[in-house]
């Protein structure tokens, strides 16, 4: 399965970046707003709208948040 | 190749709305899972998009709006809508110019003459639905989230209609904070379910989409976070455009597919099965100096149907004053084309799935964007925050834009422009 690499991947990214803890008053930069990874959720959706209108291909938007955890 | 583009009698046109009427519940299904807390108070949005393409050919305006609403202290819900406006034409069929010249009338292409062999890569004409064509959308989205202390729940429901395409859909997500909150988890599932009834056409079709997402953020410093996503997709059901037509040289009848009105002239036909799959990696950085936010993403897709994808996007946010942003972007997307897509089809498949739709073509879209946003705060005693974003955006899809090599017809070339405008409020 193609996708076991992937996650792999993923969790030895995530495990290298779990070493520099950012504490959560540390976060200041990363809880501005064009800090979001999403940050107009209609335009998202209608520039979504547009090029799967257009193009033959679907998936890959951002599904998690910011994680930055400000809240 | 020289490309030549006629307009043919009037033909209900509902190629955009239709087709796209099941990626757009998809898109908006899966838009976010944020794991954190609720707003504390109620927001609402406004957004008018005008979509235009080519020499007016198509234009498309678009309303949407959504409201948000807390529901005590770890609790919302939300309601989205749209209504878009569709009018203009579609190509619907292309035909070996020597063999459709002939016959072209003032009314558009009435036949075909049968007694010329084709041979592959002559010049194409591309027939177009007429330019009268005028269709509206409807839909909404019902959303509710749950906040628990580092678990976020969300249940969403969507609702599409329009004349020839009903469209519903759920979707389930879910989304865990870890790690002392530097880690986000998130899972997705939906379902689509769609009833497509061509208004050109005595038949009633169905389609179901199934979608399984997970999603993974990541703190990586003060500055900079990263985000990956995979997507797998599965498409089951009617999966062709009832709307498209194919030409295929041929002496004797196709296997399974069904005549659109003139010799050698058929309907679109795709399997009905698709499997979909799609990565994707996204990163944030801050740059100091600037008080900017650099946004990279790229994605790479892979379909069943032999269609790969490569998509990259960078997105620069710099403030320019206490109150105003700029936002500058670029984007390149090119894919493959499928399996069974031809500009035309010189001889009959071992396999009886044709298809002509330029969207199954291989491309290359290139595409810049710009957006200007301020925002006021502390407006009245009732309004705490009111945002203003005006946007255009312009892309040239052309086939001669695709990565790597590919002999598909520059017919499908054309130019697109989107321009935005959007008030948030935040009560």
């Amino acid at each position: 399965m193609r996708l076991y690499p992937i996650i792999i991947l993923m969790l030895s990214i995530v495990n290298i970046a779990c070493t520099p803890k950012v504490a959560a008053w540390e976060r200041g930069i990363l809880a501005k707003p064009h800090m979001l990874l999403q940050s107009n959720s209609l335009e998202n959706s209608v520039r979504q709208h547009m090029h799967s209108s257009k193009e033959a291909s679907a998936g890959g938007r951002n599904a998690g948040g910011g994680g930055c955890g400000c809240g | 190749m020289q490309v030549v583009v006629v307009a043919v009698v009037a033909e209900k046109n509902n190629i955009l709305a239709s087709l796209t009427a099941a990626a757009l519940a998809l898109p908006s299904m899966v838009s976010k899972v944020n794991a954190g807390t609720p707003i504390s108070q109620p927001t609402t949005n406004f957004q008018y998009s005008h979509y235009t393409e080519g020499d007016e050919r198509i234009n498309v305006d678009i309303y949407q709006g959504n409201v948000v609403v807390p529901i005590e202290q770890n609790a919302e819900f939300s309601l989205d809508w749209v209504v878009d406006t569709f009018s203009g034409a579609t190509p619907v069929l292309n035909l070996p110019v020597a063999i459709a010249s002939s016959t072209t009338g003032a009314s558009g292409i009435d036949t075909i003459d049968n007694s010329q062999i084709v041979l592959d890569n002559q010049e194409v004409i591309q027939v177009m639905t007429g330019a009268s064509t005028f269709e509206r959308r409807y839909g909404v989205d019902l959303g509710f989230s749950y906040f628990l202390d580092d678990l976020t729940l969300k249940f969403v429901t969507a609702y599409s209609k329009e004349p020839d395409y009903l469209s519903k859909a759920y979707k389930l997500g879910l989304a865990w904070d870890f790690n002392q909150k530097l880690t986000t988890l998130s899972l997705g599932f939906g379902q689509v379910f769609d009833q497509i009834r061509p208004s050109t056409r005595m038949i009633q079709e169905n389609k179901i989409s199934h979608q399984v997402k997970f999603g993974l953020s990541q703190i990586l410093s003060k500055q900079s976070l990263i985000n990956f996503s995979a997507d797998y997709m599965y498409d089951t059901g009617y999966l062709s455009n009832p709307y498209k037509k194919v030409f295929i040289q041929t002496a004797t009848p196709v296997q399974n597919l069904i005549n659109a009105g003139m010799p050698n002239v058929f309907y679109d036909q795709r399997p009905e099965v698709r499997h979909q799959g799609a990565i994707a990696i996204a990163y944030v950085h801050y740059i100091a100096p600037l008080d900017a936010a650099l946004h990279v993403d790229y994605r790479y897709f892979r379909d069943s149907w032999n269609i790969d994808s490569h998509t990259f996007e960078a997105v620069w946010h710099q403030p320019i004053s206490e109150n105003w942003m700029l936002i500058p972007r670029l984007r390149y997307y090119s894919q493959s084309s499928a399996q069974f897509y031809k500009t035309y089809f010189t001889q009959t498949r071992s396999e009886p799935y044709y298809s002509s739709d330029h969207r199954l073509s291989a491309f290359g879209v290139l595409s810049g964007g710009l957006k200007l946003t301020t925002e006021t705060t502390n407006v009245n005693a009732w309004t705490n925050k009111i945002k203003f974003e005006v946007g255009l955006e312009y892309a040239q899809q052309a086939s001669k834009l695709t990565l790597g090599k590919t002999s598909d017809s520059a017919i499908t070339d054309f130019n697109y422009l989107l321009i935005t405008t959007a008030i948030k409020i935040e009560f």
